[in-house]
């Protein structure tokens, strides 16, 4: 069982903004208590993409409010280029 | 003129048009990397990088799901809620994904026979690699590929039991605690931490567990129930498989407080040994002891319950049951057995209280000091376990308590509070400190009437009552993965007593009769509060005055417990400045595997050197005998000295 605070540890020492963290939090308690834990276990696995994931939402949360295809060619472009590399460790 | 015709120019998207581009868009880039990972090598899964594809595959989808919902203007999002549970798989750093069919390629790497793979950690109180040596990886394959079937085939409950029973003779007793782990796996991924958070103690019926089991099975996501409906659904499939000897207990995690447990007595003769299942892990002992093995699972969940250890295999209501770490911490924290406790009192005719002084006493493992004013009690116990057995959970114990008691003669109450912080030797290696408060709360009523008295003696009644009520609060370890949980106890008893004696006082015969009842949980699944009778006793004594001042005395005693009978034999001898006695008792248990059937002899010799000391001596041998096992003999000693200073 994963605690929020582990949470909060790993957003401190990361250095991500009061106000980023607030985002993250709202993204955990959207979700129900099963998947809210395996979402914060991602995140606790992979502190050092605290950032990333934050920048991700903090673009998502934009794109919603007003969509452009600027920003979503920009989001897109993100996510292929981070699964793309982690294929390519793998080979 | 020329008639205006609609321009060709390319009309702009809707915002709509660009959201539902941008999703398909994602989905195709997400599905890229999950495809990816589904066609990966096994061994590529042990490389972390493998994780972090899934997480971000996961996280992606996620992310887009929860910037929608912002988008809609949901304003009240569910609260972060209690979040204190035992998590399946803790120990992974990236456990717990279970969204969809990829993920679990991911937790495949739980899935392992740990068994096969496990290294002896020490001193033989674990031995899973040992189990499963030359067991052949086709005899696994077998295993796996009949439970899975069964399991996807199955179009009801008893339709899968049936399969489980009928086939059972044609698998190994190894293959078929791999079938077991593989089915604990599969329930641990549709843990209802949901149920969980909500604090939901129900019976979750044997079709829906099946029908989690074989969505998990397939591949899919699926919510079954907590730890005692999972464990009570692992049982059931083990009686099915032929498994004999098998039952739930519950106990505590340091991880995440009160936790239940499946439990069986695997192989035979000489290598009958009792082995947990914790969801998929096995952990196998090398006992057939209860008591040890309850050390090692002590060891294994790195805390040790002072009041909620209980087993039942479902046919019987919980029946407690005691490690060694538990009955030191019980002591230290002066919690007794509520009849115990009204049979002195009816004894004495009297609320027995303390005598006021200093009180040493010392075992080999054990040093207690305490200190009474009559109303005030203080004590301090320290124990360590110099012969560093296995089976001892507890490297370390120091209780502090303190103890206030007011009333009178016929009325007492008793408040009492200890701090014990414990040192737990963990099986990873780990020495792990713990604190515990214990608050105890004690009342007594005794009262006498003489109901005869004439020139051929007197006649006694005597009537009483005892309560005990204690709670214990784990306050967690004083660093790494902690819970902070409460467990609590209820007792209660009543009884009475008849004697009569002599004119001149010489001879008096004496009959009790007491009775105690339990507050506790009817079953693991839906855990709902009775009171259990817990023992009947009955005792028929007499004390004779052979010359002045020199009294030979005797009792003998007959009890039914919830878990038993016993009967026992004592005879003693008191003089102005000395006792002696001799006990002899004989316990028959009903559940052998679980609590021995016993036989103890035990000698106490006490002498007074002047008014303000006592010095008591002790020794006992007791033999224990558990059900299919050999008798284990154990011998122990102490002393203790009495010191009234005021």
């Amino acid at each position: 069982m994963k605690d929020y605070s582990q949470i909060e540890e790993v957003l401190n020492k990361q250095n991500i903004p009061h106000s980023d963290q607030e985002i993250i939090k709202n993204f955990f308690a959207s979700f129900s208590f099963t998947k809210r834990q395996q979402l914060m276990g991602i995140l606790l696995g992979f502190p050092e993409k605290a950032g990333l994931f934050v920048g991700l939402l903090k673009k998502k949360i934009e794109f919603e409010k007003n969509p452009t295809e600027a920003l979503s060619a920009e989001i897109l472009e993100i996510e292929e280029r981070e699964i793309r590399n982690l294929m390519s460790e793998l080979k | 003129m020329f008639e205006n015709f609609p321009t060709t120019e390319k009309a702009k998207p809707t915002q709509e048009a660009i959201r539902a581009s941008f999703e398909n868009k994602e989905n195709e880039i997400i599905k890229k990397g999950t495809d990816f990972l589904e066609n990966l090598e096994p061994e590529k899964f042990k490389n972390k990088v493998a994780n972090l594809l899934l997480a971000f595959s996961l996280f992606a989808g996620a992310s887009t799901a929860f910037a929608g919902e912002q988008n809609i203007g949901k304003e009240n999002l569910p609260s972060m809620g209690e979040e204190q549970a035992f998590q399946v798989a803790e120990k992974n750093k990236i456990a717990g994904f279970d969204w969809g069919k990829i993920s679990v390629k991911i937790s495949g790497e739980n899935r392992e026979i740990k068994g096969s793979t496990a290294e002896n950690i020490e001193n033989g109180g674990y031995r899973n690699s040992e189990f499963y040596k030359g067991t052949t990886s086709q005899e696994v394959n077998n295993a796996l590929s009949f439970i899975g079937s069964t399991i996807s085939s199955a179009q009801n409950y008893s339709q899968f039991i049936n399969k489980l029973a009928t086939s059972q003779g044609s698998f190994s007793e190894k293959q078929k605690a791999i079938m077991l782990q593989q089915v604990g796996q599969l329930f641990g991924e549709t843990y209802n931490y949901d149920m969980l958070a909500s604090g939901d103690h129900v019976k979750i019926s044997e079709d829906a567990m099946l029908q989690a089991l074989k969505t998990r099975n397939a591949g899919g996501t699926a919510e079954s129930g907590i730890c005692g409906n999972i464990h009570n659904a692992q049982m059931e499939i083990a009686k099915s498989l032929g498994i004999e000897h098998t039952w739930l207990q519950s106990g505590s995690t340091r991880w995440g407080g009160q936790h239940i447990w499946t439990e069986m007595i695997l192989g035979d003769g000489a290598e009958r040994k009792i082995a947990f299942y914790n969801y998929g892990e096995l952990i196998l002992t090398d006992t057939d002891n209860y008591a040890e093995a309850m050390g090692v699972m002590e060891r294994y969940n790195e805390s040790v319950s002072i009041f909620n250890n209980y087993a039942s295999n479902g046919d019987w209501m919980l029946q407690p049951v005691e490690s060694s770490a538990q009955k030191v911490m019980k002591s230290a924290a002066g919690i007794e057995e509520s009849t115990d406790i009204l049979k002195h009192n009816l004894e004495e005719g009297k609320i027995m209280r303390v005598e006021r002084g200093i009180d040493v006493s010392i075992s080999p493992e054990t040093k207690e000091l305490e200190i009474n004013t009559g109303t005030i009690g203080l004590s301090v116990t320290n124990y360590k376990n110099i012969y560093n057995d296995p089976y001892q959970s507890l490297n370390e114990m120091t209780a502090v308590g303190g103890n206030i008691s007011f009333g009178n003669e016929k009325f007492g109450a008793k408040v009492g509070a200890t701090i014990l912080n414990t040192d737990i030797n963990a099986l990873s290696g780990e020495s792990v400190v713990m604190n515990t408060i214990v608050g105890m709360l004690e009342a007594n009523y005794v009262d006498e009437q003489n109901i005869i008295k004439g020139e051929y003696g007197e006649l006694t009644g005597r009537v009483g009552a005892n309560i005990i009520a204690a709670v214990s609060q784990q306050i967690g370890s004083t660093e790494g993965p902690k819970a902070s949980y409460t467990e609590g106890m209820g007792e209660g008893s009543t009884g009475g007593t008849l004697s009569f004696v002599n004119p001149d006082k010489t001879n008096e015969i004496f009959i009790s009769a007491t009775a105690g009842a339990r507050a506790q949980t009817n079953n693991f699944e839906e855990q709902d509060l009775v009171f259990k009778k817990t023992a009947e006793n009955f005792v028929v004594g007499a004390k004779v005055k052979v010359f002045e001042g020199k009294v030979i005395n005797m009792e003998l005693g007959k009890s039914n417990f919830d878990w038993g009978k016993s009967s026992s034999l004592k005879v003693g001898f008191e003089g102005e400045n000395f006792n002696v006695s001799a006990e002899h008792r004989k316990e028959k248990s009903d559940y052998g595997m679980l609590v021995p059937s016993s036989e103890k002899n035990e000698m106490n010799v006490s002498y007074k050197a002047g008014p303000k000391m006592k010095i008591s001596f002790f020794g006992a041998k007791t033999t224990n005998k558990y059900q299919g096992g050999q008798d284990e003999s154990v011998i122990s000693a102490g002393a203790k000295l009495e010191v009234l200073v005021w």
